[in-house]
């Protein structure tokens, strides 16, 4: 039953944070986006993938309310990007927090002065700023670094500083353009843990980047774009569903057998429905009674269901079932042709 | 949805009855966070104090230089087969006094000159300075409206080039000292200087937001003042004169004579130095006389150099503004639109489904 304490998510579900429909942006001869469809739900986090010069800078400027589509609809959180009218921009420009790929700062300015500017930038009520301001920066821990100039910050607090400044009117979206770029793998582990914290506070957050791996984590969704055509996009499972040729990675743990049984474990393997190649890794020092496998299987889920089944059957001498974690750069090389625009 | 939740006028408030645009004007310098960070950047950065030292040691070498010319040239003077010395015999003030007008006036015109040469400087990186630092999409993405950035960032060189002006003031108040200044001159002089500083700002903002980098954004900001006071109009009076000359081109009624000279006295009022010198000198010599009219009878009904002068730059203030906000909206509004655009926009918010 409905409550007006807990609103049911019917309605809150039905309404897309972003809807795109034949989006396309030409420079004169050049295409740089071209007739883009995409629904992104909210709470969603959503992997824009493609190589650089692809379109998703195009795409997510157009979603931002900085560039006019040539063609096509878009609507973010309900309102409709083509709709001029002053209130309908400013509507739209309060629901988008807008990070883009290059993190332009202010000399001579302190963390706190610049949070506070874009707090007035967004009319945020002036007794509400200081204590708005204090949370972000505990949220983006930059708490001690309040009254020192921008300037003077590392690269990833920098990133961190600009995150808290495109929160700052809390935003429903967030489109953020390759906000890892230049950062060091302790500054990327903490903005993905950030970015994870943002998304379960509700925020739905479209990201773009073309280093794959530091998505992979972190995306319920993905749109792979390339020479400005959006070749997928969806659930990371649905699209790994869709993609018949996909091939899974299978990791077991076997109890170890005598060497000359190992060719005949290999054949049993490799003769499992739908398995492509078997081969043993390694032996582990630290687990001396147990041998690793790693099985190369085409299909979906019904097949690794009949791939266990089968070794079962076969009196594998099996620990552990366990398949490999999907690399979206495997399906990012299944999905598009290597252009490069 | 989030709504509009820009600062809203009171109901019933006197800003209605006001003009749109004024009161457009004043809650855009109201709610603008614009010109704080400006000030606030250009004052922590030595560049603010070096730009003042300069100005303020340039006006005080040039009025030290002033000050000594007018005293010594006219310590004496001949009336008849008479030698007078002003300071001396004490029975000829008006010409101490007329000393004091033109020194403030040599000063003012210093001014002036140094502001154009100074103006670009300040308003022509504002906003290409933004582009250069990469922070121009996130402000454009801010709830401030085009005309709030123009005005915020116009007011905050403006504000500047004030600062510089009233650090030219002990120098100019020199002439206090030796007298002879009227109100009306020395109204005349600050409403020249202030609407002199909009036209510069607005030029600046307006190259500003058409170009991506500051030096390019300054260079042309300079060579359209140096074109707009100097070239045009000299071109202009020159080509005029050869035109209509005594016995050149063309002939002449007195009529037409009349039409030419005062043809002539709007070209030369598009610069505020010959519009400050000429008002000043109308001031002086014709008993009667106001900086807005000037006229010994009721038919000689024209106006001074310096009202000319706030006419022409009214305009050119607007066209430049006008320009600069268009350029800095990266959506236009429906307003700006043509008719056809808003007629096919028309009913496309739909709810999402």
């Amino acid at each position: 039953m409905e409550t007006l304490e807990q609103p049911s998510d019917s309605l809150e579900t039905r309404i897309l944070t972003v809807e795109t429909r034949h989006l396309s942006k030409s420079y004169g001869q050049f295409q740089a986006v071209q007739d883009i469809s995409l629904e992104i739900e909210p709470g969603a986090i959503y992997g824009f993938i493609g190589p650089n010069g692809a379109g998703k800078t195009t795409t997510m400027r157009i979603l931002a309310t900085l560039l006019e589509p040539s063609q096509g609809e878009a609507w973010v959180c309900g309102l409709n990007i083509n709709d001029r009218r002053v209130d309908n921009l400013v509507a739209l420009r309060a629901c988008i927090g807008y990070m883009p790929d290059f993190i332009g700062i202010y000399d001579k300015m302190t963390c706190y002065e610049y949070l506070e500017f874009f707090a007035a930038a967004y009319y945020i009520d002036s007794k509400r700023r200081t204590g708005l301001i204090k949370d972000l920066l505990q949220l983006v821990d930059l708490t001690d670094k309040k009254d020192t100039y921008i300037e003077g910050l590392s690269r990833g607090m920098t990133q961190r500083l600009a995150l808290a400044r495109t929160l700052i009117h809390d935003p429903k979206l967030l489109i953020l353009d390759e906000p890892a770029s230049g950062l060091d793998p302790r500054s990327r582990v903490e903005l993905r843990e950030l970015l994870k914290e943002l998304s379960r506070m509700g925020k739905t957050i479209i990201i773009s980047s073309h280093i794959l791996t530091e998505l992979t984590e972190m995306c319920s969704h993905v749109g792979i774009i390339e020479r400005g055509a959006l070749l997928t996009s969806g659930k990371v499972s649905e699209i790994l569903g869709k993609l018949n040729r996909h091939l899974r990675v299978i990791k077991l743990l076997v109890r170890p057998v005598k060497p000359e049984k190992v060719s005949l474990l290999q054949t049993i393997l490799s003769s499992g429905p739908g398995v492509k190649a078997a081969r043993p890794l390694e032996n582990n020092d630290q687990a001396p009674n147990q041998s690793e496998w790693e099985l190369l299987v085409e299909g979906n889920e019904t097949e690794l269901q009949a791939l266990l089944r089968y070794l079962v059957e076969k009196n594998i001498p099996l620990f552990s079932f366990s398949e490999q974690p999907t690399n979206l750069e495997e399906i990012f090389l299944q999905v598009t042709r290597g252009y490069v625009s | 949805m989030a709504g509009n939740i820009l600062p809203q006028r009171e109901p019933g408030s006197r800003l209605e009855i006001l003009p749109r645009l004024i009161s457009g004007g004043w809650q855009s310098l109201r709610y603008n966070p614009i010109i704080i960070k400006e000030l606030r950047y250009r004052m922590r950065s030595w560049h603010g104090l070096v730009d003042l030292a300069t100005f303020s040691l340039l006006l005080s070498i040039f009025g030290l230089i002033m000050y000594n010319f007018y005293q010594s040239s006219n310590r004496l003077y001949y009336l008849g087969n008479n030698a007078y010395n002003v300071y001396a015999t004490g029975n000829q003030p008006p010409r101490s006094q007329e000393l004091g007008s033109n020194y403030f006036i040599a000063i003012v015109v210093a001014q002036l000159f140094l502001a154009c040469i100074l103006a670009p400087s300040f308003s022509a990186p504002t906003i290409a300075g933004e582009k250069e630092r990469q922070t121009y999409d996130v402000l454009l993405v801010t709830l401030l409206r085009p005309r709030d950035i123009i005005i915020g960032k116009l007011f905050s060189s403006l504000a500047y080039l004030m600062l510089v002006t009233i650090a030219g003031i002990p120098v100019a108040s020199v002439a206090f000292l030796m007298g002879g200044l009227e109100p009306d001159q020395l109204v005349a002089a600050i409403v020249v200087m202030l609407v002199t500083g909009l036209v510069l700002g607005s030029i600046g903002i307006y190259w500003s937001s058409a170009m991506l980098r500051s030096t390019a954004a300054s260079r042309n900001a300079f060579i359209n003042i140096l074109v707009l006071y100097f070239v045009l109009p000299l071109l202009l009076v020159y080509g005029l004169n050869i035109l209509f000359q005594p016995y050149g081109v063309f002939e002449l009624s007195v009529y037409a004579e009349n039409d030419l000279k005062d043809t002539l006295m709007w070209i030369s009022s598009i610069n505020p130095m010959y519009a400050i010198v000429d008002t000043n000198e109308i001031l002086k010599n014709r008993a009667g006389s106001n900086i807005i009219f000037f006229g010994n009878t009721p038919g000689e009904f024209l106006f001074t150099p310096a009202s000319r002068f706030l006419f022409i730059s009214s305009g050119i203030i607007i066209i430049y503004l006008w320009q600069a906000i268009r350029r800095v909206t990266p959506l236009r509004m429906e307003s700006q639109k043509g008719p056809e655009a808003v007629k096919n926009k028309a009913g496309t918010s739909q709810p999402l489904g």
